[in-house]
């Protein structure tokens, strides 16, 4: 199994760095200016002339390249054209909070959306099936935006129960930076309000990117219960005697959530995307907005360090959603 | 510059759903769930980092004017330049040496004096490090013509004579080297450090690590600052500054008592909601920010004048000012915000006149001007009312037989490429907002065509007369002498019809009831929060 | 003697689409304590359906109009779900499936799933007095080791550790036999267990089978489509056609003299004993419209008019079989 790892991150360096350079040549057909960019609003271009060759951007586009490469390797991944900060602390600061915001939206989607599928699968056209397929469809059809706002204003303008923007109360005391998870660094700092506040402002946004995640995962649930049901072995298991429960919470399910993990690897590029508008409705502070600004502003190693990292995260999960295709499945792992 | 991920327009549409859905709770509404009586929750914009050396736009004017001090400050409404830190100045009558007098007693917020010395370090800084509020002192001040005369007193020697300097004096805070200077790398001037830390002296201090580019900035209370607290008996204590992105979260917070202020970019539609609210309104102000149709001067048929009065005759100004934009800003014919010094009175705009717009087109196509050519306005993709106005435009110049297109597209991309002739597009639409109050910051920018290469002067107008005057004008020291020059050189410009000038701006900012004292000012935009105290 | 297993006079339908199917008509059988009764018919015919309604698993929609299960003196049929889990399935009645790669969960170890239903349904599962928790999945895994030795599983030890997918077929089928045996039942239900194996392994389980009955003093019933089979391996016989039972009595006696036309014509399309490779003319009757008169009729090559007028009853033959057919009514 180590073997299995090691190989597939191995592979993954020259995806990575095939990654790397399409985007730096991509970035450069857009006309914007990283010099005029760093300069600001109000430069002359003389103030811009300067920045030009202060960082080589007069150079050769593939002395750039090898330059930019040579510093990505020793972990330098530049400096922001707009907050002039160095992109890897910016990025350091923000990925917790789309991290966090990610990973409790995936575990919404699985925790619940697994059961429902499962429901779904073994009242296979009976009303909760339909009723679980309706909300399939919607929860795919809804744009987040709008589950968005329904949600603030029911959950926090209506009820007043939870926040609605942010990842802290503006009166909480931040606790000191450790893991840069809020809610991690709250138990650490034994703040128990903090960690309670954290968690409350993250329930929306959780909630709200977790819907389109939470309907495809109902659907291949659904689909992989219903496909394993009519295995032989679900006939024989029951004529074994299995207990219900364990037959179909245990010996089905496992059976049936393979293309429910490798949605789950998919769905994870969709979650970082929808992270985007989340982040923005809910002022959530992530990667989301600062991508967004990247772009808007032309901040060409913040595009690219983004997008390594995507690329990277990506990565990372797909070889974690194969090892877990090997965990739930023996001969997968034997024949990779 | 930084958009919403939703248009302005459908984000309205649904608040608009919200508040017949939020009828029904307007009565219980819970108020204040976040702040509390001493913290104010700001929706203010934060500037792209916190070095005032580095950075100078409109949220950094806002950030600066309460965690920085300045020799001379913009106050009230309209705009006076008044005293700060230094109590006077002198200027020799050619204008070239300018003496700042410091007060006594002025302490940062490391507790330490400031003095002469710190002006001619903050001074120097902004000079070496070359950006955004450099760009009025490069040309005309070299970093070892500003010195210290005494503890009190700092001296600059201009290379040339420059009547905006004293304007553009505001834009430039005063920092504390004796905080930067441990915090230098390699020469770098602190600059890494300061755009994530403070060190200025102003009513309010950065609290450390209580900033993240775009998404907070925490502040608080600094006790000791020059200008004392008698003004003010119950000032804020923190100063939370969160902005938001979406105006349908933004009007959210503000409803439900979360948010103290919005920024100042309320959308018009927004207003009747928020007004009708128990525990926020919407205040209006006139600002200086005007907002421009660039024609590129240099492709046809834009080099010719009838061609570029044709078009300044097709766009329907009250048209787009009170249909989409609501009422909520002035017809400005001017290249300059009406309310400015420098504006020729006498001289009359253009009007959206269809029959005029179709005389010039004859005239020009009879002079050969390629009027059936398809032209490009390039819009700000995110800026949903410019987009709809660029459309209205559309539609007039299609009934006169002009092909348009409207392309949409990003700041960065536009102002990259307003850098050449050739890559600047037929016509794109842009601001051009306060950076310092003086006739410099519009029409001498945006008219001499020694600026040509800047996104400011990207019609690329050409008019000997006008650089003579505009440059005289630079280099004259007292404003009654400046003024007729400037009238003069608008008059000969507006003659020409280069770009088609379209409104001042009146900002909508929306404010929670309980805040009171707030006073305006056209630079910083009603930031300042020294002002301000908080009811309850 | 009350036989083990005694089915009475079942019918089975299915609602489908295209309406109500009679999937079983009328079966009849009765297997007698230590015997091993084969239970033949081709494809189609019922059998598995049969298998079904005595376990108590039968498809949605599915009903049973008539009939009755008697098993060691309880009718099977008026247990509820969760007493046939309780009280029958592998305790009393051990299945050996008939797909021995299909019939086991590709992602449990071979151990996992076998262990699983000795934790439910193993004699001492219930028993407050005898060792629980670990000592008793020890105690379990002991007996499982054994019976895979017994079954001459290579490695029994490792073997639980192992994935289906990592043993041949015929292991597979020793371990679902084993997996049978494993909570001591009385009565074993074998569904055509050999068909998807080649004919050497297929002769091995079938001999291991014979003596694991007396063995371990099981009943069996073995369900094929294979009369070569039934000849090697069972003492009494069943023959179903279309859902029905048409003729059933000692091995012995059918195979020497058989009776109903149907079970001549499947003896006379057996490889080992017929001349030309045939079959039987015509297919079965469609569940959803049985004709009237004997189902066989259409097929029959002595078919008179009597056959058209009803159901034939049961009548004895000379052989001692029971056969449905007017000529022994």
């Amino acid at each position: 199994m180590l073997r299995f790892v090691l190989r597939r991150c191995i592979l993954v360096l020259p995806s990575l760095f095939g990654l790397l350079l399409v985007t730096f040549l991509l970035i450069r057909v857009v006309p914007s200016d990283p010099a005029m960019a760093l300069a600001g609003d109000a430069a002359t271009p003389e103030q811009i002339e300067r920045l030009r060759q202060q960082y080589g951007l007069d150079r050769p586009i593939w002395e750039q390249f090898a330059v930019y490469v040579g510093k990505v390797a020793t972990l330098d991944l530049g400096e922001s054209a707009f907050s002039r900060r160095p992109v890897a602390v910016d990025i350091a600061q923000r990925l917790p909070a789309t991290l966090a915001l990610t990973f409790c939206a995936l575990a919404i989607s699985v925790f619940v959306g697994v059961p429902l599928g499962v429901i779904a699968g073994l009242t296979h056209n009976a009303w909760p099936d339909y009723l679980l397929r309706v909300f399939s469809v919607l929860g795919i059809a809804v744009a987040a935006f709008w589950f968005a706002i329904m949600l603030q204003l029911l959950f926090s303008m209506e009820l007043g129960w939870l926040p609605l923007r942010g990842e802290l109360s503006p009166t909480m005391q931040r606790p000191p930076r450790v893991t840069g998870f809020m809610v991690v660094d709250a138990l650490i700092a034994g703040r128990f309000d903090v960690f309670t506040d954290a968690l409350r402002h993250l329930v929306l946004p959780a909630v709200t990117l977790s819907l389109g995640g939470l309907a495809t995962i109902v659907r291949f649930t659904r689909a992989g219960v219903l496909d394993t049901l009519q295995q032989d072995f679900v006939f024989y298991e029951r004529a074994m005697g299995y207990r219900r429960r364990r037959l179909v919470w245990i010996y089905v399910l496992r059976n049936s959530v393979t293309a429910t993990v490798t949605q789950i690897g998919l769905l994870f590029g969709g979650l970082i995307a929808g992270g985007v508008v989340v982040e923005a409705i809910f002022d959530w502070p992530g990667i989301g907005s600062y991508t967004v600004q990247a772009i808007l502003t032309g901040d060409r190693q913040v595009m690219l360090a983004v997008t390594l990292l995507v690329g990277t995260v990506y990565a990372v999960v797909n070889i974690l959603i194969d090892l877990v295709h090997g965990l739930l499945d023996p001969r997968l792992m034997e024949r990779a | 510059m930084s958009g919403p991920v939703l248009g302005r327009r459908k984000a309205g549409a649904l608040v608009a759903g919200a508040a017949i859905a939020g009828t029904v709770a307007a009565g219980t509404l819970r108020t204040a769930s976040a702040a509390d009586a001493s913290t104010f929750v700001s929706g203010f914009g934060l500037p792209a980092n916190l070095d005032p050396h580095q950075v100078y736009d409109v949220p950094m004017q806002a950030m600066m004017l309460n965690a920085y001090d300045n020799l001379y400050r913009y106050q009230n409404d309209p705009p006076q330049i008044v005293p700060w830190l230094a109590e006077s100045h002198t200027v020799t009558p050619d204008g070239l040496v300018w003496e700042f007098k410091l007060r006594s007693g002025i302490k940062f917020h490391d507790g330490s004096p400031m003095t002469s010395e710190d002006v001619v370090y903050s001074f120097r800084r902004m000079l070496a490090l070359g950006l955004a509020p450099a760009g009025a002192f490069l040309k005309i001040l070299k970093p070892e013509s500003v010195t210290a005369v005494d503890p009190l007193t700092v001296r600059f020697k201009l290379e040339t004579a420059y009547a905006p300097f004293f304007a553009a004096i505001p834009s430039i805070s005063i920092v504390n080297p004796r905080m930067i200077e441990p915090n230098v790398k390699s020469g770098d001037w602190g600059k890494s450090w300061l755009a994530s830390n403070g060190a200025g002296s102003g009513s309010y201090r950065i609290v450390p690590a209580g900033y993240r580019p775009l998404e907070y900035l925490d502040m608080e209370i600094f006790d000791d600052h020059f200008m004392g607290w008698a003004h003010n008996p119950k000032p804020v204590r923190k100063l939370a500054c969160r902005p938001t992105r979406e105006t349908s979260t933004r009007v959210l917070a503000l409803l439900n008592g979360s948010l103290d202020c919005t920024d100042n970019n309320l959308p018009a539609d927004q207003v009747a909601q928020i007004n009708a609210s128990k525990i926020a309104y919407v205040q209006k102000d006139m600002v200086m920010r005007i907002f421009i149709i660039r024609m590129n001067n240099t492709k046809p048929p834009f080099d010719n004048l009838n061609a570029r009065l044709c078009f300044a005759h097709a766009f329907n100004y009250m048209g787009f000012i009170n249909d989409i934009l609501g009422g909520y800003a002035t017809r400005d014919p001017y290249p300059m915000p009406d309310n400015l010094w420098g504006i020729p009175k006498d001289a009359k705009g253009y009007d959206y006149d269809l029959k005029k717009a179709k005389e010039y087109y004859a005239k020009a196509v009879a002079q050969g001007a390629p009027m059936k050519r398809p032209v490009e306005l390039h819009v700000q993709s995110e800026n949903e009312q410019s987009v709809q106005g660029a459309q209205l435009f559309q539609s007039d110049l299609a009934q006169i037989g002009i092909n348009m297109k409207v392309v949409g597209n990003i700041w960065s991309n536009l102002t990259a490429a307003a850098a050449k002739p050739d890559t600047t597009p037929d016509m794109w639409v842009h601001w051009v907002s306060t950076y310092f109050v003086d006739p410099e910051n519009w029409v001498g920018q945006m008219y001499d065509s020694q600026f040509h290469g800047t996104w400011k002067a990207s019609a690329y107008y050409k008019n000997p007369e006008v650089d003579t005057l505009l440059r005289k004008a630079r280099t004259t020291i007292k404003q009654e002498d400046r003024e007729p020059l400037y009238q003069e050189a608008i008059r000969k410009i507006m003659a020409d019809s280069p770009d088609i000038w379209v409104y001042n701006s009146m900002q909508l900012q929306g404010l929670n009831k309980r805040v009171k004292g707030r006073r305006f000012c056209t630079v910083g935009q009603g930031a300042e929060m020294r002002w301000i105290t908080l009811d309850g | 003697m009350m036989p083990v297993l005694s089915v009475r006079g079942l019918k089975v339908s299915i609602r489908t689409d295209e309406g109500m199917a009679e999937i079983l008509d009328d079966v009849g059988l009765e297997l007698e304590r230590g015997r091993i009764l084969g239970v033949v018919g081709e494809s189609g015919c019922g059998k598995s359906t049969l298998i079904r309604a005595i376990m108590g698993i039968l498809p949605r929609g599915a009903t049973i109009d008539r009939g009755e299960v008697w098993f060691e003196g309880e009718n099977l049929l008026a247990f509820s779900e969760a007493e046939l889990n309780d009280q029958v399935r592998s305790s009393r009645i051990g299945f050996i499936p008939q797909d021995p790669l299909l019939a086991l969960n590709p992602v449990f170890k071979v151990g996992t799933q076998m262990l699983e239903v000795m934790r439910w349904h193993a004699p001492d599962a219930k028993d407050p007095t005898g060792p629980r928790g670990g000592a008793r999945r020890k105690a379990h895994v002991a007996r499982l080791v054994g019976l895979l030795r017994r079954m001459q599983v290579p490695d029994p030890e490792t073997a639980l550790e192992r994935y289906p997918h990592q043993f041949s077929g015929g292991q597979r089928q020793r371990l679902l036999i084993a997996a049978a045996l494993a909570c001591a039942p009385g009565l074993v239900i074998a569904d055509e267990p050999t068909t998807a194996l080649d004919v050497t392994t297929q002769h091995q389980i079938l001999l291991l089978l014979r003596e694991l009955v007396a063995e371990f003093g099981i009943s069996l019933m073995f369900v094929t489509h294979d009369f070569g089979v039934v000849a090697e391996l069972c003492d009494d016989l069943c023959v179903i056609y279309a859902g029905q039972t048409v003729e059933k009595g000692p091995v012995q006696a059918i195979l020497e003299a058989p009776s109903h036309p149907y079970t001549r014509a499947l003896l006379a399309c057996h490889p080992d004993r017929a001349t030309t490779f045939l079959g039987i003319p015509g297919s079965v009757p469609s569940p959803l419209a049985r004709p009237p008169g004997c189902l066989f009729a259409p097929r029959c090559t002595d078919a008179r008019t009597l056959c058209l007028a009803g159901r034939p009853p049961q009548g004895l033959a000379p052989s001692g079989a029971e056969v449905r057919c007017v000529q022994f009514a």
